[in-house]
């Protein structure tokens, strides 16, 4: 028999500008911001520990991430609960643009990033490896948590996929680039924000799920990365959105009745067909193109 | 070069684009941080946008230094003289003794189609368009072949819509060109074309809209 997941869950979205190539810099910052948030679960921007255009150090950066094992960055076995650091993980195919959930210091959980921009001013695929599974992360309290990274939330496919799984509440690591700052500057912040907002609002809604999306700020190079990471919950409400500048911390209780209230309008989760989809798609990839 | 008068008062910007000058002001800064660079000089100085480029980066919190070319040039060789074949020596001098950078207010419109741009390490206005940087400065500076292709094709806002359907969008030229008259389109292709080697030369540029020169790839 399942267990019955807690009714509450304390999440701290940890909005950082990482320094470039400066793990131990970055990790104390993090650890830092985590200790005063006191959160079951901290989450923090893709890449958080190293910055992210970190060129040919992506190998010199590379952390081992084995569940089970010591994470190598001592300061961040201070934080409390768990903390969903973006690291980049050594590995045989890799190294990976890793989301590791760390819990006193050892790794709980992983996530390798599964698409890697490599168009325009992106060049992931040069430095990384792309990973090949998409799991659910189940907390021994009962809940269910899909991680994605930055241009896995592009592709609904992943979103669907984690969400016929069940899970409570997607967790999204990104460093995005502002883009737009003249057409999103009625706002005072840039256009692409906005996009991300109704992304992230919509999939709550569509799915009944917590979305939380943690952003980088700072600059690297010419880029200006956007903030704004926010929190929607179930219905698709805006419950917390950080600034588009800065540092900046978000605490949200993320709540099971909220999670059942969302659904009970609607009836899209109950009556959606895996299997339906999954013969459609096949007879779709057996069709010429 | 030539003038463009847009009828806007400088200095009367719309609050909104304090956007637009906190992510120049904070890429410029943070590229003088991390080079550990003694400060930025700034060429064409005399210019409305060159002048918006030395407000807004002494504007910066812990200000890198700036230096204005022409006023160097000035200094160095009397009132009299033209600025705008002095500056660069000047600039180029005091960059070395400083270990500064140097700064063009180029816009995006003429990166784009003014052919080879002046030697310079940052631009700081170069992903805004001619007729947006209008809009902060009331004028913008453009050289004379861009400035004949503006009033050709009825203002310079024209020849930026159709650069930002082409370069932005990625719309093919034809489709991207089509409002224009046919003989506008083909000299702005061939601007266009003149400007490649540059746009294939990474320079630093902060990043305001979806396609920049020097950060996306560019052919």
């Amino acid at each position: 028999m399942m267990s019955t997941p807690s009714a509450v869950l304390r999440l701290a979205v940890v909005q950082t500008a990482p320094v470039l190539r400066e793990p131990a810099r970055n990790a104390g910052t993090i650890a830092r911001h985590a200790r005063d948030a006191a959160a079951d679960i901290v989450l923090t921007p893709e890449l958080s520990l190293t910055g992210y255009d970190v060129g040919d150090a992506v190998h010199e950066l590379a952390r081992d991430v084995v569940p089970g094992r010591v994470f190598a960055e001592p300061a961040l076995a201070t934080v409390p609960g768990y903390l969903v650091a973006g690291c980049i993980e050594a590995a045989r195919r890799g190294p990976f643009n890793t989301a590791a959930v760390l819990h006193a210091g050892r790794v709980h959980f992983r996530h390798r990033k599964l698409y890697l921009p490599t168009y325009g001013m992106f060049d992931e695929g040069r430095w990384f490896g792309r990973g090949t599974t998409l799991h659910v992360w189940t907390l021994p309290n009962g809940w269910r948590i899909g991680i994605l990274i930055c241009e896995d939330f592009w592709h609904p496919g992943l979103i669907y996929t984690l969400a016929s799984r069940g899970i409570d509440a997607l967790l999204v690591q990104a460093a995005a680039p502002g883009r737009g700052a003249w057409e999103g500057s009625a706002h005072g912040r840039f256009a692409s924000a906005d996009v991300w907002e109704r992304i992230a609002r919509t999939t709550a809604q569509l799915h009944g799920i917590y979305v939380a999306l943690a952003n980088r700020t700072g600059v690297e190079g010419g880029v200006t990365f956007a903030g704004g990471s926010l929190v929607a919950g179930p219905d698709g409400s805006l419950l917390a959105r950080a600034a588009d500048r800065g540092e900046d911390v978000l605490s949200v209780e993320m709540s099971r009745a909220a999670v059942l209230a969302s659904r009970r309008p609607y009836s899209h989760e109950r009556d959606d067909d895996v299997r339906l989809v999954i013969r459609e798609l096949e007879r779709g990839l057996a069709e010429p193109t | 070069m030539t003038r463009q008068q847009s009828g806007f008062v400088p200095g009367q910007a719309d609050s909104g684009h304090a956007a637009v000058r906190s992510v120049v002001c904070d890429v410029i800064a943070e590229a003088v941080r991390s080079a550990q660079a003694g400060g930025v000089v700034v060429l064409d100085d005399w210019t409305p946008e060159g002048a918006l480029a030395c407000e807004w980066l002494a504007g910066v919190p812990g200000a890198p230094r700036v230096w204005r070319a022409g006023k160097l040039a000035s200094n160095m060789h009397g009132e009299d003289v033209d600025r705008s074949d002095a500056q660069l020596p000047a600039a180029w001098r005091c960059a070395r003794e400083h270990s500064a950078f140097i700064a063009h207010p180029a816009s995006k419109t003429v990166l784009l189609l003014g052919g080879p741009p002046p030697r310079a390490d940052l631009f700081p206005f170069g992903d805004v368009y001619a007729s947006q940087l209008e809009e902060l400065t009331g004028s913008s500076g453009l050289p004379d072949d861009v400035a004949q292709l503006a009033r050709a094709a009825g203002g310079i806002g024209a020849v930026d819509a159709a650069l930002a359907r082409l370069v932005d969008s990625r719309m093919p030229a034809a489709d991207a060109l089509a409002p224009l008259d046919a003989a506008v389109a083909g000299e702005l292709l061939r601007l266009y074309e003149r400007g490649r080697h540059f746009r294939l030369r990474p320079r630093l540029i902060p990043k305001l809209s979806a396609r920049t020169l020097g950060i996306d790839l560019f052919d």
